[in-house]
C-alpha cells in the first residue's frame, strides 16, 4: 500500500523541481541580458570617449559618464536580480538534496525525513512571488562585484580624464 | 585499534555546551559566532574515529574524507542489521564534512542569512553527532565510559541549541 505521507511528500517535490526550474530559467535570462548590456554599454562609451578625445569635447566626456553610470546601474540592477536567483537556486538546491539524503539513506539517516518535511514545510513557493521589491541599497548586493568595479571603474576614471582633456584643450 | 575509552575526546563540543548552559546572561548572536570553531573538533573526531574504529584513513578533508565516509558506509549495508549505528553516525560525520564544504564554496562577503544557516547546521549536527555516537557507543562494548559523556553531552547541548536560537 503507499504510504499517504510519501505521496504528498513526492507530490510537493515535484513542485520544489518546477520552482528550480524557473529559477534556473531566470539566472539564465539575466546573465543573458547582462552580458549584453554590459558589451553594449563598454562599446558605445568608448565610441564616445574616443570622439571626445579625437575632437577634444568636454561635452562628450561629460556623456560617456553619464553613459557610464547609466549601463552601472542597469548591469547592477541585473546583477542584483541574478544575486536573488542565486540565493533562491541554492535553498531550492537545499530542498532537493534533503530528498536525495532521505531516499539513498533510508533509515541510516532517522533524521532524513523530518528534515525534509521541515524544509518542504519552510519553502516559499514562486520564484518571482518571493523576489524583493526593488531598493536603490539592493544594487550593493549586484555581482559579480569585481567586474563593476574594474569595468566600470576603468570608465569613469577614462570618461573623467577626456572631459578633464577637453576642458583645458 | 579501537578508539580508546578516554571522554576527553569529547571536550571541545560539551565544554562549550556546558558554558553556554551556566552562564546566567549570554549573547547568543556572539556565541553563534564561535560555533565554527567546532568544526576542528569534527574534523579531529572525524579522523580519530574512522581511523581507529573502521581501520580508513582520510587524507584529504573535507571534500575526500566525505567520500570515503559515504563508502564506508555503504560497505557497512553489506554486514548485519549490527552496522545500523555505525552508518547513522556515518551520516551525520559526512552530514558535517558537507558543511565545511559549503561553508568553503559560499560566498566571500558575510551574507547574514548564509551565516545564520549555517551555525543552524552546525548547531544541529554536532547535536546529532553526540547522539548518534552515544548509540553507537552502546551498541560496542569497548566504550561505556565515552558513551555515558557523549550521552550527558547531547542532553547539555540540546540546552545549549536551544539558548542559541535566535
Amino acid at each position: 500500500m503507499t504510504d499517504p505521507d510519501e505521496t504528498r511528500r513526492a507530490e510537493l517535490v515535484a513542485l520544489v523541481h518546477a520552482d528550480y526550474d524557473a529559477t534556473r530559467s531566470m539566472i539564465d535570462g539575466v546573465v543573458r541580458t547582462s552580458i549584453a548590456l554590459r558589451g553594449l554599454g563598454v562599446t558605445l562609451t568608448l565610441a564616445l570617449l574616443g570622439y571626445a578625445v579625437a575632437h577634444s569635447s568636454f561635452a562628450l566626456g561629460l556623456l560617456a559618464l553619464a553613459s557610464t553610470w547609466l549601463f552601472l546601474y542597469l548591469d547592477a540592477f541585473h546583477g542584483w536580480l541574478y544575486d536573488e536567483a542565486r540565493r533562491r537556486a541554492r535553498s531550492v538546491e537545499h530542498v532537493l538534496r534533503l530528498r536525495y539524503q532521505q531516499l539513498e539513506r533510508g533509515d541510516e539517516d532517522p533524521d532524513a525525513r523530518r528534515d525534509l518535511d521541515r524544509a518542504l514545510a519552510a519553502h516559499r513557493f514562486g520564484q518571482y512571488l518571493t523576489l524583493p521589491r526593488f531598493r536603490w541599497r539592493l544594487l550593493l548586493r549586484a555581482r559579480p562585484r569585481a567586474v563593476y568595479v574594474l569595468v566600470y571603474g576603468s570608465l569613469t576614471g577614462l570618461a573623467i580624464a577626456a572631459a578633464a582633456y577637453g576642458a583645458l584643450t | 585499534m579501537p578508539l580508546a575509552d578516554n571522554p576527553e575526546i569529547l571536550r571541545p563540543p560539551i565544554g562549550f555546551a556546558v558554558r553556554i548552559t551556566r552562564e546566567e546572561a549570554i549573547d547568543p548572536a556572539k556565541q553563534r559566532e564561535r560555533l565554527p570553531g567546532l568544526l576542528q573538533f569534527v574534523r579531529t573526531f572525524a579522523g580519530k574515529l574512522l581511523k581507529e574504529e573502521f581501520g580508513t584513513t582520510i587524507e584529504g578533508y573535507p571534500e575526500a574524507a566525505r567520500g570515503k565516509t559515504d563508502e564506508l558506509r555503504v560497505r557497512l549495508r553489506d554486514q548485519d542489521a549490527a552496522s545500523a549505528p555505525a552508518r547513522q553516525l556515518l551520516t551525520v560525520l559526512s552530514d558535517l564534512m558537507e558543511v565545511e564544504i559549503e561553508h568553503q564554496e559560499a560566498s566571500p562577503e558575510n551574507d547574514p542569512a548564509e551565516q545564520e544557516d549555517f551555525h543552524d547546521a552546525i548547531l544541529t549536527f554536532i547535536q546529532r553527532l553526540l547522539d548518534r555516537f552515544a548509540e553507537y557507543a552502546a551498541a560496542t562494548d569497548h566504550l561505556p565510559k565515552v558513551g555515558k559523556e557523549a550521552k550527558r553531552g547531547g542532553a547539555e547541548f540540546a540546552k545549549a541549541a536551544a539558548r542559541l536560537a535566535l
